[in-house]
């Protein structure tokens, strides 16, 4: 998944896609259109690795996959430069892997232990997580951003919605608030407690291990030419209701494997 | 009868969507936006922000949206408001100045990997600078302030093309506190260039003590929790950088605005292309309308500081 | 002397090991000298031209054509003038470039260039890039990049002269870093302005530890302070050889740094 993104001679290449021919032609349908997914992949995401490598050719990190990228410059705050490309490169390769198209007929469905954990961890349906996924990310992130569906260590799933470029990966990036408007108390209060632990962890390092399940771009670049301004909850509804669920279970744990 | 009135009460009440006179719907601007990319970056904005403003206040609320963003600044139930409108304003105010430029639209596609490499102008010399159109006041201003013009754009510009996000770029006049009695006279000393983000507005009264407050109510609710983990405050206690960060950045400064650049790709995807976001700022550069942008400045004043 | 040629003779040796199974298995290095065997030519040759600027290595001397002292025509050159030159014919000639002067000139400017990590190791190197533009995919922007793109700007345009090519590349570079310095700091503001938390950074690295300085030393301030509080309450009491007279004004400017430390 995360190996696939190619990097040769320390230059950042475009992830090749299975049938990205036919993607180019006909877009993914009911999410995106043949230009729009041209923007979202063969354009930005060609753009995030060009910069990427431009950023990183000639340094200690130039052979480095963007996962391993993000994970190195996320605890340096000089080189934010180099982890915003690289969560960002990582992100939309997951976010496009989860709404490819399936190649045989007929749409996949969540796996039953899927279903199962939702209910455990939300006490709701699947439907109904839907919904709220749809609604916390009209009504928390303002400018750019991502949503995932997380799996945390006690295998309790989570929506988690990241400003920016903030990663799943690394709690202290996470990056959930926006602090160019007011906080609540509660919100500085859980910033605050990630600073303390920050802190307290001086010189070891903080774990976390939270792997994303389903990530959707909230960035313009993979809505704005088919859905406009306005519609963003409508493009984020239709994501979700055609996911690729056969990659989505696959990252799903189970002690299976 | 009782639903009309009702209704009635609704329209009347609510916020318009703002409207700027030299832009039209349906044509673009010359040699910045296509009709299509001024309706992503202006129209479509404008009365999104306007309905989500709407329905958020229910309509009900009527004040102007500088009284709005100031009164609720630190609130943090509700920021959702002071969201929209802060970004109605900051919206409003960056394309206030951009009027076009004599040049044909890029064709989105050409622009590629080439732009991103492409080896910056040397030259000196830029079009549309203030002094081309007279503006000494506001030349002399940005001379004095940032060294030279070129500086100034360079500053500018990069500043805006380092936005990852959304943002917006201002220049702004620090206020000169004013030591007589009549401190509505407007003065400044200096400009700056400062980048906000998301909503963040460039009047920083509504951060000036938000974060310090929070911490104080943080911290009674964690004492409470736990009585025996008690601060330490000692007297030779040393700032950190954080707190001497919250304390030195929100000072009591007053900025004024004289010009703003949307960073937003909602402004410039559609006809710059993912590369294009550095063709883009030439071009806005370029449209930048110096005469409203002198009509904001106010008087220099005359003090002898060493800048 | 004999030469010796045993070191040479590696590969045929190793080769004839094999096949008689002297050796089992190919050591790593046989495919890498098989490739690029180890040269066999002993003799030195004299080198009449300087590959890097093709110009002779020496010249001789031009013969007078008139008749010297002895009423004689010189006609070929003396050992004395002979030497310098053999043995200039044999050396290894001094290879110069102008990168070289470039790159000399560019680091003198520039020092803190220096500061900036080279990789050493190569994972591969692709030596074409296209200078008609500065940055490069695959190439970080250095100093290197300005010498190479000052040679093409040469090539390209040979009237411009070397220091204008240089004179342009250098503020080419200046204003691709001032992009990258912001771009680095405007990314970290916004980073944190959406609520990354970084640990401590190197100024609060700083801070601390002044700190725990500072409270060692306020520490050891109280102790003494109370020390010299003790002595005053009691001035009868002997301390050592110190006098008496002067206490009273020393215990009162003690009082008040007292004091102060505890505002």
């Amino acid at each position: 998944m995360i190996g696939s993104t190619l990097c040769r001679r320390g230059i950042h290449t475009v992830p090749k896609l299975p049938n990205a021919w036919l993607l180019q032609q006909q877009g993914i349908p009911n999410v995106l259109s043949a230009k729009g997914f041209q923007t979202l992949w063969n354009q930005h995401q060609k753009y995030l690795c060009d910069k990427l490598t431009l950023a990183t050719s000639g340094t200690s990190m130039e052979s480095y996959f963007p996962f391993h990228l993000l994970l190195n410059t996320a605890k340096r705050p000089f080189q934010t430069h180099i982890f915003n490309l690289a969560s960002a490169a990582h992100n939309n390769h997951l976010f496009v892997e989860n709404i490819l198209p399936t190649t045989h007929a007929g749409n996949t469905q969540p796996s039953r232990s899927f279903l199962t954990r939702i209910e455990e961890s939300f006490e709701n349906d699947w439907e109904s997580v839907k919904e709220e996924m749809v609604r916390r990310a009209d009504q928390e992130v303002l400018g750019q951003g991502w949503l995932f569906l997380v799996e945390n260590a006690n295998k309790e799933l989570h929506i988690l919605l990241t400003q920016n470029n903030g990663t799943p990966y690394y709690f202290p990036r996470n990056q959930l608030f926006d602090l160019n408007s007011a906080l609540t108390l509660e919100e500085f209060a859980q910033l605050q407690e990630v600073r303390k632990l920050v802190k307290s962890r001086e010189g070891q390092k903080v774990e976390d291990w939270t792997m994303p399940l389903i990530c959707v771009s909230l960035w313009d670049q993979a809505y704005l030419h088919d859905y406009g301004v306005k519609n963003r909850s409508q493009y984020v509804k239709n994501v979700l209701d055609n996911l690729n669920w056969s990659v989505v279970n696959s990252r799903l744990y189970s002690s299976a494997q | 009868m009782f639903r009309s009135s009702l209704s009635f009460l609704r329209t009347s009440r609510s916020y318009i969507t703002p409207t700027l006179e030299h832009l039209n719907s349906g044509s673009g601007l010359k040699g910045l936006f296509s009709p299509q990319g001024l309706d992503n970056g202006w129209f479509s904005r404008a009365e999104h922000y306007t309905n989500k403003l709407n329905s958020l206040t229910n309509g009900i609320e009527e004040i102007p949206l500088e009284k709005l963003i100031y009164e609720n600044a630190k609130s943090g139930v509700k920021r959702n408001i002071v969201n929209y409108a802060t970004l109605l304003y900051n919206l409003k105010f960056a394309f206030s100045t951009l009027h076009g430029c004599p040049k044909e639209l890029p064709n989105a596609s050409d622009i590629d990997v080439k732009e991103l490499l492409k080896t910056p102008e040397l030259t000196l010399k830029y079009a549309n600078e203030p002094l081309d159109t007279g503006k000494e006041k506001l030349h002399s201003a940005l001379v004095s302030s940032f060294g030279s013009i070129v500086e100034f754009r360079t500053l500018l510009l990069n500043s805006n093309n380092a936005i990852s996000g959304d943002g917006f770029t201002w220049l702004v006049a620090r206020r000169v506190a004013s030591q007589d009695f009549d401190s509505q006279k407007l003065e400044f000393d200096r400009l700056f260039i400062l980048n906000t983000y998301n909503a963040g507005s460039p009047f920083n009264f509504n951060k000036k003590g938000h974060m310090d407050e929070l911490k104080n109510q943080y911290e009674k609710a964690s004492k409470e929790l736990d009585q025996e983990q008690q601060e330490f405050n000692a007297p030779l206690r040393s700032k950190s950088v954080e707190e001497a960060r919250q304390m030195e950045s929100f000072k009591d400064t007053e900025y004024l605005p004289l010009l703003a650049i949307d960073a937003s790709p909602k402004a410039w995807l559609y006809d710059y292309g993912p590369y294009g976001k550095q063709m883009y700022l030439d071009r806005v550069w370029e449209s930048i309308e110096w005469d409203l942008v002198e009509s904001r400045l106010p008087e220099k004043s005359q003090s002898h500081q060493l800048l | 002397m004999k030469l010796q040629t045993n070191a040479v003779n590696v590969l045929e040796r190793t080769s004839a090991y094999l096949r008689s199974g002297l050796l089992r298995e190919t050591p790593a290095w046989y495919q890498v000298v098989a490739s690029v065997p180890p040269t066999t030519k002993f003799t030195r040759e004299a080198r009449f031209i300087n590959p890097s600027t093709g110009k002779k290595t020496v010249q001789w001397k031009e013969f007078d054509e008139g008749i010297n002292r002895k009423g004689f025509y010189k006609t070929r050159n003396s050992s004395f003038d002979r030497k310098p030159m053999d043995s200039r014919l044999y050396k290894a000639p001094k290879l110069q470039f102008l990168e070289d002067q470039l790159r000399e000139v560019f680091y003198q400017q520039h020092p803190w260039e220096f500061s900036r990590p080279k990789m050493l190791v190569e994972n591969e190197i692709n030596e074409n890039f296209d200078w008609s533009y500065m940055s490069q995919l695959g190439k970080p922007l250095d100093g290197e990049s300005v010498v190479q793109r000052t040679i093409y700007l040469l090539q390209k345009d040979p009237e411009l002269g070397i220091i204008d090519a240089y004179d342009r590349t250098r503020f080419e570079f200046y204003r691709l870093r001032m992009q990258e310095e912001i771009e680095q700091q405007v990314a970290q503001e916004e980073a944190e302005m959406f609520g990354s938390v970084f640990s401590s950074s190197a100024i609060d690295y700083g801070v601390e530890q002044e700190q725990r300085v500072i409270d060692v030393w306020k520490q050891k301030a109280i102790e003494e302070t109370e020390l010299l509080a003790a002595r005053r309450a009691s001035p009868a009491e002997s301390w050592g050889q110190e006098k008496q007279e002067g206490e009273p004004n020393k215990s009162d400017e003690d009082g008040q740094e007292t004091e102060e430390l505890h505002l």
